[in-house]
C-alpha cells in the first residue's frame, strides 16, 4: 500500500488520543488501513505484541486483558471485541483482519483474525465471495490468507503469542512452522529495501505459547513439563525464539512449578478458564475460596503481563524504528506478504 | 492394529456387525482420550486414557479394537500425533534417546500413517467419528479428505484384487468398502462455557428446551461443515462416488459440553464438602435469593453430574441413531433428483475380521510392489506440501550456494580458507533456502564443497617456524612413511617461498635462508651447508650431540615433567652404586656436606626466573648428579676444574655466600694438592704458536668435550627436541643447534675497526671491552675463600700486589630477517660508533643484565623487523684467565625452560682467540617451537640470562 504521510506532524510531543478500543490495521478484505497511524508517536521505546491462534482460542480476550482490561469489565468495554454469545452460539469468529491497540505503556497490540478458520471459510462460501483466481479453492484461499497473517505477525512483532485453547493441535503447530518457512526476508534498511541485503540476518520474533482455558491438570508439573518438552522438540529446528522469556516457573505462583523442577525454558504459559464476573457473588456465598488447583486468573494474567513486558526488545530491522516508522515498515511488510513470491510458490504446490 | 487377535476366539462369527471407527485429535489429558467418550455408550470403561490400567498395552498400538458382542458393534479407535499424549510421549522418547533424528521426519511418517489409516478405516467401517477437542472444525481435514479421495479412487482396483478371495457381495468387491461411510463430527468443548450460572439459568428459564444454545451451535456447525465439504467436493450428491457422506437428515455434529470425563478428585471432594457446609450457613437469618438457595441445595456436584448424565445419554442417542440405521436400512446419503441406490453392506463378523486383517496388511505391513506402492508415494508427496516446497527451494538454491563457494577460488587453499568460503556459501544458502529440507541440503552443500576442495585443491597446511604457511599443494615429505591416505600425493618439501638473510656459523658469510619447517633445518642444516664453503676449516668446539651406538637409534618419547624429575633423581642413584669406592671412603661425609650446601647455591644459578617448583626440583638434582659424576670420573683435574668453575661462576659476578665459601673452602685443600698438574697444561696452551695451537686447541677441545659429555648419555635413544633445563637427563639431540668456533687469533679483531663481517650496520660492529684484573701472585689466590666475611676487604689489597688487567672483548650480535647485524651494548641499545670516535661503552651491561633475545632492528622497512640474538663473540686474551660461557636462554614467557648448549658446566674458552658462539635460530621445546611473541610486552621476557660470561683465573707462574 502506498502511504499518505500525515501532515499533522507539528504537534509531535502531544500525546495521541488515549485509546479505548482497537483500531483496524488490516480490514476484513485484508487491505491495509492508514488511520491507525494517528495513534503512534515518534519515539522508539515500544513493544509489539501480536496474537495468533485458531478460532475461538481467546486471542482478543487475552490481548484485551494484557492491554488493561480486567476480567470484571463488561464485554463492551473490552479493547478487542471478544466473541459475543451470539458468535459463540453460531460457532463463528469475531475478529476480522488485524486490529491494533496502543496502550499507555506504549505496547502495540495486534489482534488478528483466526487462522485456518472454518467460519471464515464458511463465510467465503456462503456469501459466494470472489477469491483471487490464483487460489484453486476456497479453503486454500483461507490457508494462504492465514499464512499471510502469520508471516506478517512474525515479521513485525517483537512477541507473538500463540494462543491455543487445548493442547495441542498438531496441524496448527505445523501451520506455524510453515509460516516461519514462508516468512519474507527482513529487508536490510527501512529506507532502501530491495538493495543488496546479504548480511542482515533474518529477524525472528519471540514466540510465547499461551494455553488458554487450562484445566487443573494442565497446571500440574508433569503435564507442564510434557507440554514444554513436546513443543521444544517440535520447534527444535525452528528459528523462532521460543525459549527463555516467559514461563510459569518464574512467577512463583505455583508451588510445584519453579526453576528447580522445570529444566526446560520454553515460553509456555497457562491461563485457566476466565472466571468472568462471578467473583463477588462467590465471596458472599462462602468464606472458603473455591478450590481450583491453580492460581487465580487475575494473578496469572498479571504475571504473564509482567513477563511479556520485560522481554528484551530486539529491533525488528537493523535500524531502530520509531513507532511511526514501525507503522510504515509494517505497511510495507503487509504489502510484501500479500505479494510474496514464497507464498505464491507454496500455493502452487498445494494439491 | 491388533493383528494378534485370534480369529477363532471371536464369538458369534456368523452375526452381522456394524463398525464404528473413531479418529481425530485429543487434548493432553492423562485420564482420558477421545475414545473414552464411547464408554457411556457402552456403559463400560473400555477405552482408558493413556494412564489407565490398560495403558501399557494401549500405548504400543495405534489401533484399538473393541467388539461389543451384545450389540454387535465393533469399535475401532485410532491414535495418531493428533492425540496430544502420543505426541508428548514420542517427544519424551526422542529426548531420552538423544536421538539425532529430526523431528520433522518423525512427523512426516506419522502423517503418512495417519492418512493411510484413515483410508483403511474408511474402507472397513460404517461410521467414522472425527473428534475435535476444541470447538471448531479443522479445515485442514478438507485438504486431507481431497487427497484421500484421490488416492482411494486410484487404489480401488488394487483393493478389489485383494478382496477377490473372499465370499463377499459384488458391491463390496467392486467398491472395496462396506459403504460410503458416514462421518460424524464430535466437538469436545463448546464455544461457550456452560458454568453453573448458565446451566442454572438454562434450567430455570428453559428446562424443557434441553439447552438450546448447544442445539443451535450444533446446527450451525453442521451447516458450516456441510457447506465447506460440499464446496470442496469432498461430499457429493452421490455418496457412492465420494470418500464419505454426511447424513442429510440426521444430526452429524455433536458438541460435548462436559469439560472432562474424569474430574479432578480433589475438586469433587471439596465441592462435596462445600455442599455439606452451605446448608448450615443457610440457617443464618440473612435472606438469600432463590437462586443461591437452590444451588446450595442442589449442589454443583449433582448439577454437573446431572448435566453430564444428560449429555452422555445424548451422545449415546446421537451415535445409536446411526448404528441402528446401519442395522435396519443401511445408509442412503444420496441427495438430488435422481437417487441412486447406495451401496451398503452389513458384513458377517468372521468375514469382516478376515478382510480387516488382510487390508491392514495391504496398507501397512506388506504393501504390494508396483501400483499400490506408487500410489502411496503419491499420497506422501501430496500430503507434504511443505516438504515439497522446501525441497524445491533448496534444490533451486543449492547450485547458487555452490557457485558462491567456487567463485574466485585460488588453485590451492587451506582449511581455514575452505571453511571461510563454505561459511560464505552457507550464508547464501541460508538466505534463500527454507523449511524442513534445509538441514539435509545444508549437509549436501557441506559435502559438495568439501569434495570440491579435496579434489586436488587442498594446500599443504604445514606452518613454518616463523608461522608462515607452506604454499605447495597437499604433498608428502620425502621421509614420510607412505600410508594409504598419502600415497597418491606428490613428494616435495615444504616451502613458504619466504626467504630471510642469515649469516653462517662464524658470521663471515651471508646467504638466503629458506623459511624452515623444522628446527633441524633452521638450526643445523642451513649452517651446515654454509659451513662447507666457509667455516668448516675453523677450529670448533663440538657441543654435545647424540652419538649412535646402533643403527636403530630412536627418538625418545619426551616424558611429561613429573616423570622427568623422578628419572633425574633415580639415575644418579643407580650410578652411585658403581662409584669408585675409595673416593667414598676418603671424603664421603665432606662431599655430602658440600653437596647439600652447594645445592642451595647452584639452584640459584639454574633456576633463574623459574617459579615452577618442579623445575626447581630438576635444577636441584643437577648438582647432585654432577657431584656423583665427579666421583665417578676419577680424574682429579676435572674435579678441580669443576670446583673452580662453580667457584668462578659465583664469584665472577656475585658475592659468594657464606655457606658456599665454606663449602668451597673444604674442598680447597684438595685443589691445592693437585694444582701442580693444571698450570703446566695451561701454560703449554698459552705459549704455543699458531700452527701448533690448532692442535693444542683441539686437544683442549677433546678435553672439554670429554668433560662436558662425561655424563653417560644414551647411545640408543636421542632427544627429539633441543636441550633445555626440563629435558630428560641422559639424552642428547641428534645434532647440536648451537655452534662454537674460533675465527682466529685475538688480532683478528681490531678495536678501532670493529669486526669486518658482512651485513653489519655501520658503526655497530664493535665488541665491548671487559677488563679483568687478576693477581699475578699465585700464592694469594686461595685466600679468596678463606673467610667469606672478609672477602670484600681482602680483594682490594690484593689488587695492589702485582695484579694484571686483561681485556676481553664481548659482543652480542643481533641479526634481523633481512640480514642486518649489529651489536648491542645493553638491552635494546644498538652500538653506534661514528667513524671518528671509538667505542665508549664497556661490557658491564652484557655481564650484569639479562640481554633480550629479540630487539627491533634499525633497518628501514615498512614493518618493523625484529632482530634476534644470533651470535656471541668473545675475544679471549692470552693470560692467566679462562673465559667461561654459560648461555642460558629463555625463549618465551615463563614458565618456560631455559635452553643451553647441553654442557654440564660452563664452556671453557681457550685463551687467545676470537670465538663465536652461534645461537639456535629457533627454540624447539617439548610442546613445539617457542616462536617470537607477537605481543610486544612479552618480547622482553625472552632473554639471555645474565651470567653468561664468567672467568676463571688460571695460576700462572710469575
Amino acid at each position: 500500500g502506498h502511504l499518505v504521510f500525515e501532515a499533522s506532524s507539528q504537534n509531535r510531543l502531544v500525546a495521541p488520543p488515549e485509546m479505548k478500543h482497537s483500531i483496524k490495521l488490516v480490514d476484513e478484505t485484508l487491505r491495509w488501513c492508514d488511520n491507525a497511524m494517528e495513534m503512534l508517536l515518534d519515539q522508539t521505546d515500544y513493544l509489539v505484541i501480536g496474537a495468533i491462534g485458531l478460532q475461538g482460542s481467546g486471542k482478543s480476550t487475552i490481548l484485551s486483558l494484557l492491554g488493561g482490561n480486567s476480567p470484571q469489565d463488561t464485554y463492551r468495554n473490552y479493547i478487542f471485541q471478544p466473541q459475543t454469545k451470539e458468535t459463540k452460539e453460531e460457532g463463528s469468529h469475531q475478529t476480522n483482519g488485524i486490529d491494533m491497540f496502543v496502550s499507555s505503556e506504549r505496547i502495540i497490540f495486534l489482534d488478528a483474525q483466526p487462522v485456518m478458520s472454518a467460519s471464515l471459510l464458511d463465510n467465503l462460501i456462503r456469501h459466494d465471495k470472489k477469491y483471487p483466481t490464483e487460489y484453486s479453492s476456497a479453503e486454500y484461499c483461507i490457508e494462504m490468507q492465514s499464512l499471510q497473517i502469520a508471516t506478517f505477525l512474525f515479521t513485525v512483532c517483537n512477541v507473538v503469542l500463540v494462543v491455543q485453547d487445548w493442547f495441542t493441535d498438531v496441524n496448527f503447530l505445523r501451520f506455524l512452522q510453515n509460516a516461519e518457512m514462508l516468512k519474507p526476508q527482513t529487508p536490510s534498511s527501512v529506507h532502501d529495501s530491495g538493495s543488496s541485503q546479504d548480511d542482515t540476518p533474518d529477524y525472528y520474533p519471540n514466540v510465547v505459547f499461551v494455553q488458554n482455558k487450562g484445566s487443573v491438570e494442565d497446571f500440574g508439573l508433569e503435564s507442564y513439563k510434557a507440554m514444554q518438552q513436546t513443543l521444544l522438540r517440535v520447534f527444535e529446528n525452528s528459528r523462532l525464539k521460543s525459549q527463555g522469556c516467559v514461563s510459569l516457573a518464574t512467577g512463583g505462583l505455583l508451588p510445584g512449578i519453579n526453576n528447580r523442577t522445570v529444566e526446560t525454558d520454553l515460553n509456555l504459559f497457562i491461563l485457566p478458564t476466565m472466571e468472568y464476573y462471578k467473583n463477588e457473588q462467590d465471596s458472599i456465598l462462602s468464606f472458603l475460596p473455591e478450590y481450583r488447583g491453580y492460581p487465580s486468573f487475575n494473578s496469572l494474567i498479571k504475571c504473564l503481563r509482567n513477563q511479556l513486558f520485560s522481554i528484551p526488545r530486539t529491533p525488528l530491522t537493523h535500524a531502530n524504528l520509531s513507532e511511526k516508522n514501525w507503522f510504515h515498515y509494517a505497511a510495507r511488510t503487509w504489502d510484501s506478504v500479500r505479494k510474496s513470491q514464497l507464498l505464491a510458490d507454496y500455493n502452487r504446490l498445494l494439491p | 492394529f491388533p493383528s494378534e487377535v485370534d480369529l477363532s476366539s471371536v464369538p458369534f462369527k456368523d452375526r452381522k456387525i456394524s463398525i464404528v471407527a473413531i479418529v481425530g485429535k485429543s487434548r493432553l489429558n492423562s485420564m482420558s482420550n477421545k475414545a473414552s467418550l464411547l464408554n457411556p455408550v457402552l456403559d463400560r470403561d473400555i477405552f482408558q486414557g493413556a494412564e489407565g490400567f490398560l495403558g501399557e498395552k494401549i500405548d504400543k498400538r495405534d489401533l484399538e479394537l473393541f467388539y461389543d458382542v451384545d450389540n454387535q458393534v465393533v469399535y475401532l479407535h485410532y491414535q495418531s500425533f493428533g492425540d496430544a499424549h502420543r505426541l508428548a510421549d514420542r517427544c519424551q522418547e526422542l529426548f531420552q534417546e538423544k536421538s539425532t533424528k529430526e523431528f520433522h521426519s518423525v512427523w512426516e511418517d506419522n502423517s503418512i500413517k495417519h492418512a493411510k489409516t484413515l483410508l483403511y478405516l474408511f474402507s472397513i467401517s460404517h461410521i467414522v467419528l472425527i473428534c475435535h477437542p476444541g470447538s471448531t472444525f479443522d479445515i485442514g481435514y478438507v485438504k486431507l479428505f481431497k487427497i484421500l479421495d484421490m488416492i482411494r479412487l486410484k487404489l480401488q482396483g488394487c483393493l478389489t484384487e485383494e478382496l477377490s478371495d473372499y465370499p463377499i457381495s459384488k458391491d463390496w468387491y467392486t467398491s472395496a468398502r462396506l459403504c460410503s461411510p458416514r462421518v460424524l463430527f464430535v466437538f469436545q468443548t463448546a464455544t461457550f462455557e456452560l458454568n453453573y450460572e448458565d446451566s442454572d439459568l438454562s434450567y430455570n428459564k428453559s428446562r424443557s428446551q434441553k439447552s438450546p444454545p448447544i442445539k443451535k451451535l450444533q446446527l450451525k456447525l453442521e451447516d458450516q461443515i456441510y457447506r465447506i465439504l460440499r464446496k470442496s467436493r469432498v461430499i457429493t450428491n452421490i455418496s457412492n462416488n465420494s470418500l464419505f457422506a454426511v447424513p442429510a437428515n440426521h444430526e452429524f455434529v455433536y458438541v460435548h459440553t462436559k469439560r472432562e470425563d474424569v474430574v479432578d478428585p480433589v475438586i469433587s471432594y471439596l465441592q462435596l464438602l462445600r455442599n455439606f457446609n452451605t446448608p448450615v450457613k443457610e440457617e443464618s437469618p440473612k435472606s438469600r435469593s432463590y437462586l443461591t438457595n437452590r444451588r446450595a441445595g442442589q449442589g454443583p456436584i449433582t448439577s454437573s453430574s446431572f448435566t453430564g448424565r444428560v449429555r452422555e445419554s445424548n451422545f449415546r442417542e446421537f451415535l445409536w441413531q446411526h448404528i441402528e440405521l446401519a442395522f435396519s436400512k443401511g445408509f442412503n446419503d444420496n441427495v438430488g433428483r435422481n437417487p441412486v441406490s447406495s451401496i451398503f453392506e452389513l458384513p458377517v463378523c468372521d468375514t469382516w475380521f478376515q478382510i480387516a486383517l488382510k487390508l491392514h496388511q495391504f496398507f501397512f505391513t506388506d504393501i504390494p510392489e508396483g501400483k499400490p506402492q506408487a500410489h502411496f508415494n503419491t499420497l506422501r508427496s501430496l500430503l507434504e506440501t511443505d516438504v515439497r516446497f522446501s525441497e524445491n527451494r533448496c534444490n533451486k538454491y543449492l547450485p547458487l550456494a555452490e557457485t558462491a563457494y567456487q567463485q574466485d577460488l585460488p588453485k590451492h587453499y587451506i582449511r581455514s580458507y575452505h571453511l571461510q568460503k563454505l561459511a560464505q556459501a552457507k550464508h547464501v544458502f541460508s538466505q534463500f533456502a527454507r523449511g524442513p529440507a534445509y538441514e539435509k541440503y545444508m549437509r549436501q552443500l557441506e559435502e559438495s564443497c568439501e569434495k570440491w576442495w579435496k579434489a586436488d585443491r587442498q594446500r599443504c597446511e604445514a606452518i613454518s617456524l616463523t608461522r608462515n604457511l607452506c604454499i605447495n599443494p597437499l604433498h608428502r615429505l620425502e621421509d614420510d612413511l607412505e600410508t594409504d591416505s598419502n600415497k597418491n600425493l606428490p613428494i616435495m618439501p615444504h616451502c613458504s617461498q619466504i626467504k630471510t638473510k642469515a649469516a653462517c656459523n662464524c658470521g663471515r658469510k651471508q646467504a638466503d635462508k629458506e623459511d624452515c619447517f623444522d628446527h633441524k633445518s633452521a638450526n643445523f642444516d642451513f649452517y651446515e651447508s654454509l659451513s662447507k664453503t666457509c667455516c668448516s676449516k675453523l677450529n670448533k668446539i663440538d657441543l654435545p650431540a647424540f652419538k649412535a651406538s646402533t643403527t636403530e637409534a630412536t627418538a625418545r618419547q619426551v616424558l611429561p615433567v613429573p616423570e622427568q624429575v623422578v628419572q633425574s633423581h633415580s639415575q644418579p642413584h643407580q650410578r652411585s652404586s658403581v662409584v669408585d669406592t675409595k673416593r667414598i671412603d676418603s671424603g664421603m661425609s665432606v662431599l655430602s656436606l658440600a653437596l647439600s650446601l652447594e645445592q642451595s647455591g647452584t639452584s640459584d644459578v639454574y633456576s633463574h626466573g623459574q617459579p615452577d617448583n618442579l623445575e626447581q626440583d630438576d635444577a636441584l638434582s643437577q648438582p647432585e648428579r654432577e657431584d656423583v659424576e665427579e666421583r665417578d670420573g676419577g680424574d682429579v683435574t676435572e674435579d678441580q676444574d669443576k670446583e673452580a668453575a662453580l667457584d668462578g661462576d659465583k664469584t665472577g659476578l656475585k658475592e659468594v655466600e657464606v655457606e658456599e665459601a665454606r663449602g668451597v673452602n673444604k674442598d680447597g685443600g684438595e685443589e691445592e694438592d693437585v694444582e701442580g698438574e693444571g698450570p703446566d697444561k695451561d701454560d703449554g696452551q698459552e705459549e704455543t704458536e699458531e700452527p701448533e695451537s690448532e692442535d693444542e686447541i683441539e686437544e683442549t677441545v677433546e678435553e672439554s668435550v670429554l668433560t662436558t659429555t662425561s655424563r653417560q648419555h644414551s647411545t640408543t635413544e636421542y632427544l627429539p627436541g633441543m636441550i633445555h633445563t626440563d629435558s630428560p637427563a641422559g639424552l642428547l639431540p641428534k645434532f647440536s643447534s648451537w655452534s662454537l668456533c674460533c675465527l682466529g687469533k685475538p688480532s683478528f679483531y681490531s678495536h678501532s675497526q670493529g669486526l669486518d663481517l658482512p651485513g653489519f650496520l655501520a658503526g655497530s660492529n664493535f665488541l665491548l671491552p671487559w677488563d679483568i684484573t687478576v693477581k699475578a701472585n699465585k700464592e694469594k689466590w686461595p685466600t679468596v675463600g678463606e673467610t667469606a666475611g672478609k672477602k670484600g676487604r681482602q680483594k682490594r689489597p690484593n689488587r695492589d700486589v702485582g695484579e694484571v688487567t686483561l681485556r676481553v672483548y664481548l659482543g652480542n650480535e643481533y641479526e634481523c630477517p633481512r640480514g642486518h647485524r649489529f651489536f648491542c651494548s645493553g638491552p635494546d641499545k644498538i652500538i653506534k660508533v661514528s667513524s671518528m670516535c671509538s667505542v665508549k661503552d664497556n661490557a658491564t651491561k652484557l655481564l650484569t643484565l639479562d640481554m633480550p633475545l629479540y630487539t627491533p632492528c634499525n633497518c628501514r622497512s615498512t614493518k618493523m623487523n625484529i632482530a634476534q640474538l644470533m651470535r656471541i663473540y668473545i675475544v679471549t686474551p692470552d693470560g692467566p684467565v679462562k673465559i667461561l660461557i654459560n648461555p642460558m636462554i629463555q625463549p618465551a614467557v615463563s614458565p618456560c625452560p631455559l635452553f643451553h648448549p647441553g654442557t654440564d658446566r660452563p664452556i671453557e674458552l681457550p685463551p687467545g682467540g676470537v670465538w663465536c658462539l652461534r645461537l639456535p635460530h629457533v627454540y624447539q621445546g617439548d610442546r613445539g617451537v617457542y616462536t617470537m611473541p607477537t605481543d610486544g610486552q612479552q618480547l622482553h621476557m625472552c632473554r639471555l640470562m645474565k651470567g653468561a660470561f664468567s672467568y676463571k683465573e688460571t695460576p700462572v707462574d710469575g
